[in-house]
């Protein structure tokens, strides 16, 4: 898994530890060139003076040297024993020579035969020697190797001593600082992980950095649409439920009346009611599921239906129900058109919308089924003559569950619903009209036609 | 026992219908607020008891209990409701309801619930009615002599509880006929007397004393 922390603390450590590299590198070499400078001087130094004094008169290597012959220059060595200083005159015999000359094998820095600084092994070890020649006198100026790497060594360590001990200072002030800023992303989660599966607030975003507030902020929204989906989901459950108490309390109350009865036809009575019963709890309970599928159905449906072919299975799906109610059913359609949606759910629609004009028309009358084309759009109206609807009703009943005051029938409240949750989808509207000519309702579908 | 049923929906009105004329009860049944609260402050039928649906159209169960008790009906009321949430069952029972039932529930419930309610009413710890020799039991509809079961018709049964149920009052043939038949039925001229009489057979003459003139009560039988 990637960490943006991890990741952080990783890359800023390694970039911190090759940058200190870079800079033990550059420091050694800097200091090896400073103190390789410093030396020099110090050795020409040493041979100026030796080159002013007066060495008349030859001396012997171990006669005590003159304290104001070898100052003290050499500030960065305390020992001066380890220069190593001979002086010969032009017949080579040597005029002055420190102690120090006992370190090298025989006793005595042979002469180096060329002038300037050059680097000579006697035998234990390699040396920087410095050869000049100054009124009739050569001197020779000589320093260990091995003193000059511990002076720098002595140099590089001041130099990069504050830098090592720094890097893992450094190293834990980064891991401080990544901790620090990405703790907001650690504290959101940890809110998020915390909250119950039914808590849609928004996660506080204020505080977030900038960089992450859009993401926390989309999170938000969708929560909220979430929501919205679940408030409506939780509300179709509950209501559904509410719905379907009142005919189980008639279906419980018909089974418990069923040993009541005094005598055969009124124990028939009693059978049929409670058939009556089951039917009406078994159609609620098609129409809840299949509102419930309707709703969940997203997306654009690509079928098509033959509106001619939805009329006709229709008008015969509910002809037996129309003759029990002695109500004819008329279909008059213009034009044979395509409209959008499945089979299925034309037929859901129609079917609705005749049920209900069935079940309130008047015996002996009709309901009419009437289809046309004008504009592009297919228009479908179901007229009944009954009683029709008071108009603050005419778009009350539309609602879920919603039943007309005074309304006798064993409706469940879902059919309207249902066809105009299906009547959205495929992009038309659905609404009902109270006849003018007579009393009754007139329903009315508006659906694109497709070709 | 006369019984208010206020109920908007069919089904489940027809069942209760029957369900209360099996255990007695002469029932007569409204399918709106409006027409239960002119039936509950209607002085002319003396209801022992209404059952009232919550939902109802014109006026619901609630409005229509306040109202009712806004103008001193006593009647004992079970309500019947499809909201179980305490909220809704605490309002109804402050409003005046004595008792509810929550849908769905069985007829036997409901019952149950009525019988309580009417020895609520009389103040009586069981269901039997007990007036001498004779008691009356309306879980079980029977009637006992001596400890030994009569059998009787249910209207037999329902006008001797009328008068059990008052001991010492005089129950006019008005009176009866309003405990025994609910609207729709016709009365025919002799049904009391035939049933009186029926009584007095199974029981003895002085189960029941006439007061010329004025009606009947229940006599003591020893």
């Amino acid at each position: 898994m990637k960490s943006l922390r991890r990741g952080l603390t990783t890359w800023l450590c390694v970039a911190v530890a090759a940058v200190g590299a870079l800079c033990v590198g550059v420091g050694n070499w800097q200091a090896h060139r400073e103190t390789q400078s410093q030396l020099d001087y110090q050795m020409e130094q040493v041979a100026r003076i030796l080159a002013a004094q007066d060495f008349s008169a030859p001396r012997q290597s171990d006669e005590p040297a003159d304290p104001d012959i070898l100052p003290q220059v050499y500030i960065h060595h305390d020992n001066e024993d380890d220069l190593i200083v001979v002086v010969r005159d032009s017949g080579g015999r040597v005029r002055y020579a420190s102690k120090s000359n006992r370190h090298v094998p025989g006793g005595l820095l042979p002469p180096l035969g060329v002038l300037g600084f050059h680097v000579r092994d006697f035998g234990t070890g390699p040396y920087r020697v410095f050869s000049a020649q100054s009124n009739g006198l050569s001197i020779e100026v000589a320093l260990s190797m091995d003193v000059i790497s511990e002076v720098e060594g002595g140099v590089a360590l001041a130099t990069l001593l504050p830098i090592v001990l720094l890097l893992p200072v450094l190293a834990l002030v980064i891991g401080l600082v990544i901790r620090r800023h990405v703790s907001p992303l650690d504290e959101a989660a940890a809110a998020l992980a915390q909250r119950p599966a039914s808590s849609f607030e928004d996660l506080p975003a204020a505080d977030l950095p900038v960089e992450v507030r859009p993401m926390v902020e989309e999170i938000n929204r969708l929560m909220r649409r979430l929501e919205t989906t679940v408030i409506r989901e939780k509300q179709f459950v509950t209501d559904a439920a509410h719905a379907l108490r009142t005919p189980l309390t008639a279906l419980q109350l018909q089974v418990d009346v069923l040993d009541g009865g005094r005598d055969a036809a009124e124990k028939a009575v009693r059978l049929a009611e409670l058939r009556t019963g089951l039917r009406r709890i078994i159609r609620l309970s098609e129409q809840l599921l299949s509102l419930a599928r309707n709703e969940s159905a997203a997306g654009v449906n690509e079928e098509k239906t033959d509106l001619r072919q939805g009329l006709e299975d229709v008008s015969q799906l509910y002809a037996d129900a129309a003759r029990i109610r002695q109500v004819r059913i008329q279909v008059e359609l213009d034009a044979s058109v395509l409209v959008p949606g499945s089979p299925r759910r034309l037929g859901l629609i129609l079917g609705n919308l005749v049920e209900n004009a069935i079940r309130y028309a008047p015996a002996g009358t009709a309901v009419s089924i009437r289809a046309s084309v004008a504009g592009g759009r297919a228009r479908i109206e179901v007229w009944d003559e009954g009683v029709g609807l008071p108009p603050q009703e005419l778009e009350r009943v539309f609602e879920r569950f919603y039943r007309a005051p005074g309304d006798a029938s064993n409706g469940s409240g879902l059919g309207l619903s249902t066809v105009d949750s299906i009547v959205r989808q495929l992009g038309g509207s659905v609404w009902l009209e109270n006849r003018t000519d007579t009393s009754g309702l007139v329903a009315i579908v508006s659906l694109p036609v497709v070709s | 026992m006369r019984l208010l049923l206020v109920e908007d929906d069919q089904m489940i009105g027809e069942s209760l219908v029957r369900g209360l004329r099996d255990e007695g009860y002469v029932v007569d049944w409204v399918k709106d607020g409006a027409a239960g609260l002119a039936a509950m402050q209607d002085p002319a039928t003396p209801y022992a008891i209404a059952v009232l649906d919550w939902n109802l159209p014109r006026k619901d169960g609630l409005a229509v209990l306040k109202s009712a008790r806004a103008c001193g009906v006593t009647l004992p009321v079970l309500m019947i409701t499809a909201r179980d949430e305490l909220a809704d069952r605490v309002s109804g029972l402050d409003s005046g309801a004595d008792d509810y039932v929550v849908k769905p529930f069985e007829l036997a419930e409901l019952k149950a619930r009525l019988r309580s309610l009417l020895r609520r009413r009389d103040g009586r710890a069981t269901s039997e009615v007990i007036h001498g020799a004779i008691v009356l039991d309306p879980v079980t509809h029977t009637v006992k002599l001596h400890d030994a079961p009569v059998a009787v018709t249910p209207r037999e049964f329902a006008l001797l509880r009328a008068l059990m149920e008052r001991p010492g009052a005089v129950l006019s043939r008005a009176r009866i006929e309003e405990h025994l038949y609910g609207w729709e039925e016709t009365v025919q001229s002799n049904a009391i007397e035939f049933t009186i009489h029926s009584l007095r057979r199974k029981l003895g003459n002085g189960v029941i004393e006439n007061v010329r003139g004025v009606g009947w009560r229940i006599g003591f039988v020893s």
